[in-house]
């Protein structure tokens, strides 16, 4: 009989243990979402700051620069791939623009924004990959035997990978 | 030049053979004794002989060994780095290598033969280094090599705050630095899109963004090619703003033994190791701070 009641406590055991690895994994992904969130706010914050620079220069301009989404807590994984998507646009813009100003081009100020613009898309690039590997190892424990069970039991559901292609889906056409 | 060393050495094997010839002469006059009960002050004697021989062939190889390396070697580094700082009887100090988390530091540490200098604009440190573990099992007593190699230090561009290591795969040895019982920091694995590098390295870090942030696909092939070019088991670690590059060849750098002339060779032995750190060096230098100011 204690054989059996010692069986069930390992058995339980056993099932605790699966259960607090898959909270865990969850918990890495929406930890890891968060990098993006900062990674992408520091990309906004530069590209604004970038942008402000350049209208001194391109006032005369008759096109408007234009405004991208601020990044916000609890967005979706496609609204932050929406949100990355028009910053990649300003950038190339700003950067094109830069090309016609040679003031601008030499210029110190701007030349630190590029940096700063090299380093913090190394930090996003950085975010994404460990995101899309924490939610990997998330997947794979839905997925495999036999933590899919508990999985299962939990209604968890698969996490979706950070793409932040040119050629995603929902692609946000851009107002000049 | 190396007439110079070569009457180190033979001042050197003068010595020793004048040691050893006077312990055998002490030893031959104690078996004269006539006495039933001679046996300890043979041992004695036997052991007081051998002790002072020892001594005497490790101080003069100690000096070979420096004239070497002062004269001939130095020379040689001097023409393949800039800025160079050499310190053969010293090299890092064991609080230098924990920091680095890359290297389990056991019972005794040995650290000789360090050079500081610039190599294509890259500033850099190495060593040797030598760690022993003294295991004790009932009444026997041995030591077991846990480390024997170069330890190679550069500055990176990147800024990070934490501390990751990326170690080659042993067997029985899943690589995580921190110890069980250890008051660090919880630090957690992490694997990279690459099953390759999974399979040939462990990678723990306190800081899974900044892991990814420092190991780039390209610096990772980097890190590969090390591994693949170099013989020993190779451990990354970065730390401080720098990284810190472990080859444990077993292997002790730059040395020569007293009964052998200094000979072409030794001399491309010498060179392959000056070599292995100019190799090293290149392969990082991209991620590596440079010394002069681009335009």
């Amino acid at each position: 009989m204690q054989y059996i009641i010692i069986l069930i406590a390992l058995v339980l055991v056993y099932l605790v243990m699966m259960h607090n690895s898959i909270v865990y994994a969850a918990m890495k992904v929406e930890e890891s979402k968060s990098g993006i969130d900062v990674a992408l706010s520091k990309r906004y914050a530069i590209l604004t700051n970038m942008q402000e620079s350049v209208k001194g220069y391109v006032k005369h301009e008759s096109e408007v620069l234009q405004q991208v989404t601020k990044i916000r807590k609890e967005m979706s994984l496609q609204q932050l791939s929406n949100a990355n998507e028009q910053m990649n646009q300003l950038k190339s813009r700003l950067i094109a623009l830069a090309e016609s100003y040679p003031d601008l081009k030499a210029s110190d100020l701007f030349r630190q924004f590029q940096d700063s613009i090299v380093d913090c898309e190394d930090h996003l690039q950085a975010a994404r990959r460990f995101y899309n590997s924490n939610v990997t190892l998330y997947n794979k424990k839905l997925l495999m035997f036999p933590t899919s069970i508990i999985a299962s039991w939990m209604k968890k559901e698969k996490a979706e990978f950070f793409e932040a292609a040119m050629n995603e889906k929902g692609y946000v056409s851009v107002k000049i | 030049m190396s007439e110079q060393i070569e009457q180190v050495r033979q001042k050197g094997v003068k010595q020793f053979l004048i040691a050893l010839i006077g312990a055998l002469l002490v030893l031959f006059l104690l078996l004269m004794i006539p006495s039933t009960d001679r046996m300890p002050v043979l041992m004695f004697g036997g052991f007081g002989g051998l002790a002072v021989v020892l001594v005497v062939l490790g101080n003069a190889e100690k000096k070979y060994h420096l004239a070497y390396k002062d004269i001939f070697l130095r020379s040689l580094l001097e023409n393949e780095f800039d800025d160079v700082t050499l310190n053969f009887e010293e090299g890092f100090s064991k609080e230098e290598i924990a920091s680095g988390h890359l290297v389990r530091l056991y019972d005794r540490f040995y650290s000789d033969d360090y050079i500081a200098g610039k190599y294509k604009d890259v500033a850099f440190e190495c060593s040797d280094i030598k760690v022993e573990d003294v295991v004790r099992s009932g009444k026997h007593t041995h030591v077991v090599t846990r480390f024997q190699g170069l330890y190679l230090k550069v500055n990176l561009k990147k800024e990070f705050t934490g501390w990751t290591v990326v170690r080659e795969k042993e067997f029985l040895d899943n690589g995580n630095p921190r110890p069980f019982w250890s008051e660090m920091p919880e630090i957690e694995k992490v694997s990279v899109e690459s099953e390759e590098f999974n399979q040939k390295f462990s990678i723990y870090t306190s800081n899974g963004e900044e892991a990814f942030y420092l190991l780039t696909p390209h610096f990772m092939e980097k890190l590969f090619e090390i591994e693949r070019r170099y013989e020993g088991r190779c451990l990354f670690g970065f730390v401080c703003g720098q990284l810190h590059i472990a080859i444990d060849s077993r292997k002790d750098h730059f040395v020569l033994n007293l009964f052998e002339k200094v000979n072409e060779y030794r001399i491309a032995e010498h060179q392959a190791e000056i070599d292995t750190i100019k190799g090293i060096i290149e392969l990082v230098a991209k991620e590596c701070e440079t010394t002069c100011n681009t335009l």
